[in-house]
């Protein structure tokens, strides 16, 4: 089914609209919600919610990418669950590693005031990963966003591991050095 | 003045969940953890039995489409030959357009001048378009919509193509569809076979992939060069004049005919070559 079709659904309040959605997208949100979480009931139950989200949000929101919109509520629910279990450090996987590596970028960090405008950083970033060539671009995004094992992204890329974590390692520099120049850090 | 605030690496990895989606639509989605090598298994695989199943089905189905065309007389020039890095793709020829379509349109990344130049690894050259094919793409049933333009080469500013030649470049949109309309396609869809241009397309490679909906086509296997929007890499002269993305190229804005790019085109390529 056509995203156009399966937003239609939900626009009409037509419950098949959920069926259609995780048939479609379900292993996309799934395979989101397992990098982070690294537990298969976990990831289960973020799926889910990710589709009463989906349903609460639509209408009236009306995405332009159904995929991307999905994979942000996952992601983003995912990671709320990771937060609120981190203590207990459960199947935590690949996630505690790239907190690990962000931390690098944001290490010299200080600040004067509290609340971070998260939109406003958001499109920093997004202007700082358009100005990179696009395999540096793919192989941050799906570490940082998608959260796959380095290992993964240099198979798809076909590069050594080294390579990727040295490209990773490249890029984050570089991204201190641009959210430095933007005055988010001292 | 950006306030210095506190970051902590959990606001970075939030922030990065809602980055354009321009940037997340040009790359493969997790779930083609089948593109790793052999050996190395999803951390969610399947049970052995239903992996075995799962394979076997794999099996028939690529055995049924190769040969199973050939045993219904069905044409097999109606889809292009893929090489085995494109799976879970077909790519046709359009000989009617659909009653639906759904148009995907993703925003222009902002360069500069010069980084149009840089930013991506482009072929420049002039020519006369021969041909225009209007193709569709099915990646495990969901389907985009494109066109191949053939090119005949005038005159070469950059690259391996030589004056002559006759090279293939994938175009964003469909070509001359009436009523169609593709947001971010203003310059390419005015193509026309018969008209003379110049052309910055990218030039694909081993790397160079479109992936959508678990589907995996290697770009090579249908052409060797396409362009990156339908906007800010060809200039074309039609019948109503030069047209261009002006608001891409402000230097040049008032520009009226291909000559007057050509001579831009070897300016900044001197510009961008002494960097």
């Amino acid at each position: 089914m056509d995203d156009s079709d399966i937003i239609a659904l939900y626009f009409d309040r037509d419950e098949s609209a959920i069926p259609q959605t995780a048939a479609k997208y379900g292993t996309y949100c799934y395979a989101i919600a397992e990098h982070i979480l690294a537990n298969h009931e976990d990831s289960e139950e973020c799926v889910n919610d990710t589709w009463l989200h989906a349903w609460n949000a639509m209408p009236p929101t009306h995405p332009a990418h159904l995929k991307l919109f999905l994979a942000r509520i996952a992601r983003n629910l995912a990671f709320n669950r990771f937060h609120a279990r981190k203590t207990a450090r459960r199947g935590s996987g690949e996630m505690l590693l790239v907190l690990d590596e962000l931390a690098e970028t944001i290490a010299d960090a200080r600040t004067t005031e509290g609340v971070v405008e998260e939109k406003e950083l958001s499109g920093c970033i997004s202007r700082f990963l358009h100005t990179l060539p696009e395999r540096d671009c793919g192989i941050f995004l799906k570490r940082y966003f998608y959260v796959l094992p380095v290992r993964e992204i240099a198979a798809q890329y076909q590069l050594s591991e080294k390579h990727t974590s040295t490209a990773l390692s490249r890029t984050r520099k570089k991204l201190a050095a641009y959210l430095r120049k933007e005055g988010y850090f001292l | 003045m950006k306030q210095e605030m506190l970051l902590k690496q959990e606001k970075l990895f939030e922030a990065i969940g809602h980055v354009d989606d321009a940037l997340l639509a040009r790359l493969s989605s997790p779930e083609s953890i089948s593109d790793a090598p052999p050996g190395h298994l999803p951390k969610s695989k399947p049970q052995a039995k239903t992996r075995f199943a799962l394979a076997f089905c794999a099996a028939c189905l690529v055995f049924a489409a190769f040969f199973l065309p050939k045993f219904l007389g069905r044409k097999s020039a109606d889809f292009f030959q893929l090489s085995d890095a494109s799976h879970g793709v077909k790519v046709s020829l359009m000989e009617k357009p659909p009653e639906v379509m759904v148009n995907s349109s993703g925003d222009l990344i902002w360069l500069t001048e010069e980084q149009l130049f840089t930013h991506f690894n482009t072929d420049i050259f002039k020519g006369n378009i021969t041909d225009i094919q209007n193709i569709i793409l099915d990646f495990n049933g969901e389907k985009e919509y494109g066109a191949i333009a053939s090119i005949y080469v005038e005159k070469v500013f950059r690259g391996n193509c030589q004056t002559g030649d006759t090279v293939k470049m994938l175009l964003p949109c469909m070509i001359d569809v009436e009523g169609l309309w593709v947001s971010g396609t203003d310059v390419v869809s005015k193509m026309r076979v018969g008209m003379h241009g110049i052309f910055m397309p990218m030039v694909y490679d081993d790397y160079s992939f479109r992936e959508e909906n678990g589907a995996r086509l290697l770009l090579t296997d249908l052409v060797p060069y396409g362009l990156a929007d339908g906007e800010r890499y060809c200039f074309l002269q039609t019948q109503d004049g030069l047209v261009f993305a002006r608001f891409a190229y402000e230097s040049i804005a008032e520009a009226s005919s291909l000559a007057e790019i050509e001579n831009y085109i070897e300016k900044m390529l001197e510009k961008v070559s002494e960097q």
